[in-house]
């Protein structure tokens, strides 16, 4: 059999080394453990955007980011600043730093809504007894100047 | 097996077919990103030496999307192309280290390794370190995506163990999850009763969730047999194709920086699809000449 051993090596290299340099440096772009989905804990959030009469803000209405990424932005908050986070286990302070941290990224697009404040609600699923509750909680608040707008 | 692996040979052809959906694919996202994002609060990766957000001023956007431009009309020439594709992994680097930077992971890793491998092709081609540009820059594209689904298979049995299997059916608080943001997105409460719906059935059917779900790991785990040659590069393809045509179906959730390169590198459809034209037309042309010669006959 004739082949290059050189060949056979360039065959596999980059493989083999992105998966190495990967498992080394960790989460570091353009290196990635490609952790979507890697478990599937007790628990799940997801967060909306309220006016003063409760209405939920539409995101794709009302924000400039979407409804996926305020929840990436939540999670890059907790890691930012060491905060454990998931089944409910920040306390109400951490969550309230939290919560402006997101409501300081989005920017609203339009301004016809109820009052003058946004009420940010991290809304927590849980699987019970084979049933899914759900619970939600007003985890910060932002009043916003709308004059002349 | 192994002389499989090394003698893969691609044409220009495929090439012509995979670089240009990717280099467009490529531009809508970087352009995209650079208007949405005025900072980067949580700087991770390179933007924690350089500040990436520098490029999204008012003065330096036009002018990102203008070298972006160049780029992409030079890339599709094949001009100067070890210059060009260094300069396309650096923006890619930067650009989705920003939305990373920014709390937002879209898992772009891919996007920018794949121009990466293929500056290195072109490199060591440069250097006559290579010979057969031809085969290395496909073939090393192919290495970092598989490297992408092993890596996700090795980060699930490092978190969860064999877990991820049997804990599957929780994968309905995930399908809610998704329904809702979509939900909060769009306003439509169609998607509420879609999620819940669907939560039902995975919850009712826990042994299917765990079959598709162990099927799913073993296809990813093993994803490095989609080197031996360029039939298994296809069907597994096809494979990773349905499983995230599933995932779409079942969450909502389609990651397009690792479906798309996938689909080019691997399946390379619009190659097939031009092949499958040629071959009609020629057999047209085929049973054409025979009817003309019946008639000169008669």
């Amino acid at each position: 059999m004739n082949f290059s051993i050189r060949s056979a090596i360039l065959s596999v290299v980059f493989f083999l080394g992105y998966i190495i340099i990967t498992l080394l440096v960790g989460e570091w772009h353009p290196f990635s453990n490609f952790p979507m989905y890697n478990n599937f804990p007790n628990w799940a959030y997801v967060f909306y955007v309220t006016d003063s009469s409760g209405k939920v803000l539409y995101n794709e209405e009302y924000f400039d980011k979407g409804s996926g990424s305020v929840a990436h932005m939540y999670y890059a908050a907790c890691q930012h600043r060491n905060i454990k986070y998931g089944d409910d286990m920040e306390t109400t302070s951490e969550m309230q730093i939290l919560g402006n941290d997101i409501l300081d990224q989005i920017e609203l697009k339009r301004f016809d809504f109820s009052g003058d404040s946004l009420f940010l609600f991290k809304k927590t699923f849980m699987l019970v007894n084979g049933s899914i509750l759900e619970d939600s909680v007003n985890i910060a608040a932002r009043h916003v100047e709308k004059s002349n707008k | 097996m192994l002389k499989n692996l090394i003698n893969k040979s691609f044409s220009r052809e495929e090439w012509v077919y995979i670089k240009i959906p990717l280099i467009i694919y490529w531009f809508l996202s970087v352009s995209n990103l650079h208007g949405t994002f005025n900072g980067q609060p949580f700087p991770v990766g390179v933007c924690e030496w350089v500040n990436c957000a520098a490029f999204t001023g008012s003065f330096t956007y036009p002018l990102f999307i203008f070298f972006s431009l160049i780029l992409v009309l030079a890339y599709v020439a094949e001009w100067k192309m070890t210059v060009v594709t260094f300069f396309i992994a650096v923006i890619s680097v930067i650009s989705f280290s920003l939305e990373e930077s920014n709390g937002i992971y879209t898992r772009t890793a891919i996007v920018s390794a794949i121009f990466i491998v293929q500056f290195l092709a072109y490199a060591f081609h440069d250097m006559g370190w290579i010979h057969n540009l031809h085969k290395y820059r496909i073939h090393f594209m192919l290495q970092v995506i598989t490297a992408g689904y092993t890596l996700a298979a090795i980060s699930k049995l490092t978190v969860s163990g064999i877990d991820w299997v049997t804990d599957g059916p929780r994968i309905a608080l995930q399908v809610v999850k998704s329904f809702s943001f979509a939900y909060i997105q769009t306003g439509k409460a169609s998607f509420l009763e879609t999620g819940a719906q669907y939560a039902g059935f995975l919850l009712n059917h826990a042994w299917l969730v765990k079959l598709i779900l162990g099927f799913s790991l073993v296809l990813e785990i093993s994803c490095i047999l989609a080197l031996i040659n360029r039939r298994v590069t296809f069907v597994y393809g096809l494979l990773l194709l349905g499983m995230h045509i599933g995932i779409h179906w079942l969450m909502d959730i389609i990651i397009m920086p690792m479906a798309i390169p996938m689909v080019l590198v691997f399946i390379n459809p619009f190659y097939h699809i031009h092949k499958g034209f040629k071959m009609l037309m020629n057999r047209k042309d085929r049973h054409e000449i025979v009817i003309l010669k019946l008639d000169l006959d008669e």
